[in-house]
């Protein structure tokens, strides 16, 4: 297969900026070379499903499989009735579409949909207030055969591994990985394009890692400058780690160098053809008279801008049909990259070499081991600011700087701070993960304990405080998520509760139907207070749906202001923060809220074990892996929702320890 | 054709079959020639506004030369006979699927995007800019410069099940590649006038990309066939950036009128802290670029989708954009929507100023010579329809435009019939651009 030149590529663009139909994007495809077979079965896809489900057909009729007389008057008839009114081929509300699903198998070839239907019926979310309500027997019924029916699918068979896209550094695994291998201070950073997002919304997401030329020129100014750093700092021999003496030759002490280096770098052992190549770099400096250490930095620059140590490579072992192990040195760089975002130290390196690492025992010590080392606090900083999206704070949103003068720069770094440290410190020592919503104790400096009205710390380094009272304590009542979710000027029920919604319990609502006001405003609400507002709206059919669940989440935080101070009273009346949720539940402001968020907590425990999950894996997460979440949420409760047990399950879990071909 | 450019783009030669597939980039390089009394060349900017507009605040009374300016138009009368302002074009291909996201990614390319968090991301199509680029970038030091003011968001909108990726890019290199815009001042000026291939290091540079060139066609071979793709990605940024160096060495590539130092702008100091500021020093940039021929092809975007930039700087309005874009009719969010468009429009006007101060040696400005595109993906903000987009279009690129004229298309023309009108303006040599069904008569 060629690489694709520049006259390929107009080719290309021509025949994509003409791809409108299904045939002419067939046609693209065979232009495109490097568009892999996999992502073009991706695109066929759906005729494939077809012809299982045809099949399946068959032998539904044919055999005992066939549907049970539960499914007809149990989950059939309870569409029927209860549905199809919003959720059929014709008007699909939300993207649903159940009319579609005949026959059981039907159902349960797409346990995603399924998961989401018993999800909003569970919690009563479905069918809406105001539509025909089943009764409490129906629902019962109704949730009773579907949860086996989607839950414990498939999940006797070997367990679900995916294939995973090579994936390049994000720029902040990239500047930890020059930290260790060069020992430099400089943060380059910024010297790059963000990373977005995709699969569960971490940077991680190989599918949405690209190389644009801007990030090829920045590699390499950057190397040069980063090898600079290091080569001219005081301790050049962490990188420099031969030089040449009276029985080493200059050219064997680079040598010996240049290969340290380059291990290190690309994370595996190197091979002597590799270090030739280098070494004509280091020739071409030093017969131009170059010095010794002046002539490493060709080398050393090329290793930086290589693929081997911009991408993370894991080889393919051709023609195995079955997932099989990742190499060692490729489960190393796993975990690093995991606990560290970084490179993997010499004790994983030595294990790896050592082929121990696959070993579950020392799995476990390895996870423990990389927890409670200083480096675990880059996995609790990427993590935390993705999951909380706390990075988007201070940057893409801001409170208002003339209605808020008090939220500065730095204010919004220490509210940062404040999660990433719950986090670390929930994780390191091997609390129950229940403590991140809800701990009577924080981590605080002056400046944000001054924000809050918490006495007694003084200077600007933080440390763990004891809370008297439950209006502080777990991220949901934490400055930062509070000031995220709020408007530049004034607070936001609906975004806050659509933030706990999306975040804390992975719950997410669809968006609003066009031409449906949002519910803040509307013309003839003047002179109505939010909460009057908000409840007008929810005489809405369409609107209860989704604000029954939205509203109260987001009103038991309107004791917190738009940048997370605590208040009593707006406009000088009292705040209302009771809320009562669709099953009924009722409750009253943050405490009640973490309260309510404990009960709850399958949710939760799902969700941040889906996102971690993903967060590690680097992609999203499919049908297949629910088997693999549910095991987890259980071992958790066996665990009393210790942090590490989490993560030595997802470790340990086949889908961590192996790969598939695609 | 040039003999003398054709041999300095060495590595082109080297690559055997490579070099004969380039050979059509070489016919449009005849204006190229030093010696030749050049005519400047066209020079193309796409602006994107998040958010939509005021419908009836946007919309000129009357039609062709003959027309009255909206009020939110209205920052433009003093450039009156220099843009025209283009109604009832409309992508088809946005309408489905989410409110923001296939309006923004979709923008310059008029095609539905992957409705994906991440697996089998894909806008299915090439933007305009981008195939521009392609076609006709080799000409200058940077084929295309991408800008912004706003990163890409975190996370995903779990909502609507759209990666933000989608909503931070409206330059689209291929289907599954966006390309990233530069929102720091600082270091746009430095990639143009401070290059980071330093001119005395070209060919250690070259020597390097050769490494890690070979590095990755080893690897292509270890890895999975679905991998290959991302190095292949790899290797194309690699052979771009080795075309740069190329270009640097070959001063005659950079016939129009290339300099290394920036005529009248000292080097910004990073990111401003106020909006205004921000979205000022982008311009002047991008007109510096232009100027300089640094490139003829950027985009801009002014925000991202559902951009949440504050713009309570403004009199009289309060809260951040697509907070307000969200009006529901109500008047006094409406006014405050309006104000938010306006602004954007003076910008632009002060773009047009920037560029009609610039004389060009042919006698004419350099707005003359360009093509600047300006709107948004939707309609209005509350409703987010692609159906008659707000868009003007500036410069008369070159001559082949007439401008100063409300050009109505009959409702439901394909926005990328403009597209096609622009390309061609440009240099490009295309028929159709994704629904198009002909060209747009600017003429």
């Amino acid at each position: 297969m060629a690489l694709r030149h520049a006259a390929d590529d107009a080719q290309l663009t021509q025949c994509w900026s003409q791809a409108g139909t299904a045939s002419i994007i067939h046609e693209c495809m065979d232009v495109d070379e490097s568009r892999s077979s996999w992502e073009k079965s991706r695109l066929v896809m759906p005729l494939r499903w077809f012809l299982t489900l045809l099949l399946a057909w068959h032998v539904v009729s044919a055999t005992a499989w066939a549907d049970g007389p539960e499914f007809d008057r149990d989950v059939r008839t309870f569409v029927r009735n209860h549905c199809l009114d919003c959720h059929s081929a014709g008007d699909a509300q939300a993207d649903v579409n159940l009319e579609r699903f005949e026959t059981e198998a039907q159902l349960r070839a797409d346990t995603k949909t399924w998961e989401r239907v018993y999800d909003q019926v569970r919690r009563h979310h479905m069918p809406p207030p105001g539509s025909d309500a089943p009764t409490p027997e129906a629902r019962e019924r109704f949730l009773t055969w579907l949860g086996p029916a989607i839950r414990n699918q498939n999940c006797d068979g070997p367990p679900a591994v995916l294939p995973v896209l090579v994936r390049r550094l994000t720029r902040s695994e990239y500047q930890n990985s020059l930290v260790d291998l060069l020992g430099i201070t400089t943060d380059y950073r910024e010297r790059f394009p963000a990373d977005g997002a995709g699969g569960e919304g971490f940077d991680t997401n190989a599918e949405t890692l690209f190389i644009p030329p801007v990030l090829m020129e920045r590699y390499l100014a950057v190397a040069r400058e980063a090898v600079g750093e290091a080569l001219e700092s005081e301790q050049p021999d962490r990188v420099v780690t031969v030089r040449p003496s009276r029985e080493t030759p200059a050219r064997t002490a680079a040598r010996e160098t240049i290969g340290r280096f380059a291990q290190r770098a690309y994370r595996r052992p190197v091979e002597v053809e590799e270090i030739d190549r280098l070494m004509l770099l280091y020739d071409r400096s030093a017969t131009r008279g170059d010095g010794f250490v002046d002539s490493l930095r060709l080398p050393l620059v090329a290793v930086l801008c290589s693929p081997n140590f911009l991408f993370r490579i894991e080889n393919e072992v051709k023609d195995k049909k079955d997932a099989y192990d990742v190499s060692p040195h490729e489960l190393a760089v796993r975990l690093s990259y995991f606990l560290w975002a970084g490179p993997p130290d010499e004790e994983l390196f030595r294990l790896a070499e050592s082929k121990q690492l696959h070993d579950p025992k020392v799995l476990d010590a390895q996870v423990r081991r990389m927890l409670a080392d200083p480096r675990a606090r880059r996995f609790a900083t990427s993590f935390t600011e993705q999951w909380l999206k706390l990075r988007d704070l201070g940057e893409t949103v801001k409170p208002d700087t003339k209605a808020f003068p008090e939220f500065t720069p730095e204010l919004a770094a220490d509210a940062r701070q404040e999660a990433i440290l719950l986090v670390e410190h929930v994780f390191r020592e091997n609390r129950p993960l229940s403590e991140l919503l809800d701990a009577d104790y924080t981590f605080l400096n002056d400046r944000l304990a001054n924000h809050y009205g918490i006495a007694g710390v003084d200077g600007a380094s933080f440390r763990r405080v004891d809370l008297k009272d439950r209006r502080r304590g777990g991220v949901i009542t934490m400055a930062g998520p509070l000031a995220l979710t709020s408007y530049p000027l004034r607070t936001s029920p609906v975004l806050r509760g659509v933030w706990v919604l999306d975040q804390i319990l992975g719950t997410p609502s669809p968006p609003p139907p066009p031409d449906v006001p949002q519910l803040e405003e509307g013309p003839d609400l003047a002179g109505l207070s939010l909460r009057e507002r908000l409840s007008k709206h929810r005489e809405n059919t369409t609107c209860a749906a989704c604000h029954q669940r939205i509203d109260p989440l987001g009103f038991a935080l309107e004791g917190y202001d738009a940048i997370g101070r605590y208040r009593e009273k707006v406009g000088g009346k009292p705040i209302d923060v009771s809320g009562e949720l669709p099953d009924g539940t009722q409750f009253d402001g943050a405490s009640g809220l973490k309260d309510v968020l404990r009960q709850q907590s399958d949710d939760f425990l799902r969700s941040f074990s889906t996102r971690l999950l993903a967060y590690a894996l680097g992609r999203g997460i499919e049908n297949e892996d629910f088997c693999l979440v549910d095991s987890i949420v259980k071992r958790l409760r066996e665990s009393d929702l210790k942090a590490q047990t989490l993560v030595v399950e997802i470790v340990t879990s086949p889908a961590f320890l192996k790969r598939r071909n695609p | 054709m040039n003999r003398k450019t054709w041999t300095l783009n060495r590595r082109t030669l080297l690559q055997g079959a490579g070099a004969a597939l380039a050979l059509p980039w070489l016919e449009t390089m005849s204006w190229a020639d030093p010696a030749a009394d050049a005519k400047p060349p066209v020079r193309m900017a796409c602006l994107f506004m998040a958010n939509g507009v005021r419908a009836d605040a946007w919309h000129p009374q009357g039609e062709g030369a003959d027309y009255q300016l909206s009020r939110t138009l209205e920052p433009l009368a003093r450039h009156r006979q220099d843009f025209n302002v283009l109604s009832h074009l409309q992508h088809k291909a946005c309408r489905g699927g989410d409110g923001h996201y296939v309006k923004t990614s979709g923008w310059l390319t008029g095609t539905t995007i992957t409705k994906t968090t991440g697996a089998g991301l894909s806008c299915n199509g090439i933007s305009i800019d981008q195939l521009a680029a392609a076609r006709l970038g080799h000409n200058t030091m940077l084929p295309s410069l991408e800008l912004g003011t706003e990163r890409v968001g975190t996370g995903i909108d779990f909502n609507v099940g759209y990666t933000r990726v989608y909503g931070g890019h409206v330059s689209w290199r291929a289907p599954t590649v966006p390309v990233a815009k530069e929102i720091d001042p600082a270091l746009v000026f430095d990639r143009m006038f401070r290059p980071e291939i330093g001119r005395s290091t070209l060919d250690d540079d070259e020597s390097v990309l050769d490494l890690v060139r070979h590095d990755a066609w080893r690897l292509r071979r270890q890895i999975s066939q679905h991998d290959r793709r991302k190095l292949d990605e790899y290797l194309e940024s690699v052979r771009a950036l080795e075309q740069r160096i190329e270009r640097a060495q070959a001063q005659e590539l950079e016939a129009w009128n290339p300099q290394d130092q920036a005529p009248g702008m000292t080097r910004p100091a990073g990111i401003p802290k106020s909006h205004a500021d921000h979205v000022r020093l982008m311009l002047d940039l991008m007109v510096l670029a232009f100027q300089t021929d640094q490139t003829r092809i950027t985009t801009f975007m002014f925000g991202n989708s559902v951009s949440t930039v504050n713009f309570s700087f403004l009199d009289g309005v309060r809260g951040a954009h697509h907070e307000i874009s969200h009006h529901q009719n109500d008047a006094e969010k409406l006014a405050q929507y309006e104000k938010i468009n306006r602004w954007h429009v003076e910008q632009v006007a002060y773009l047009l100023d920037r560029l009609k101060a610039i004389r060009e040696p042919d006698g004419q400005t350099l707005l003359d010579h360009s093509m600047i595109l300006f709107g948004s993906g939707m309609r209005d903000g509350n409703s987010h329809d692609p159906n008659n987009l707000p868009l003007i279009l500036a410069g008369r690129g070159g001559g082949a435009i007439q401008t100063g004229r409300h050009v109505v298309s009959p409702a439901g023309t394909p926005m990328t019939n403009l597209f096609v009108t622009m390309l061609r303006t440009f240099g490009v040599e295309i028929d159709t651009f994704a629904d198009s069904t002909g060209p747009l008569e600017l003429g």
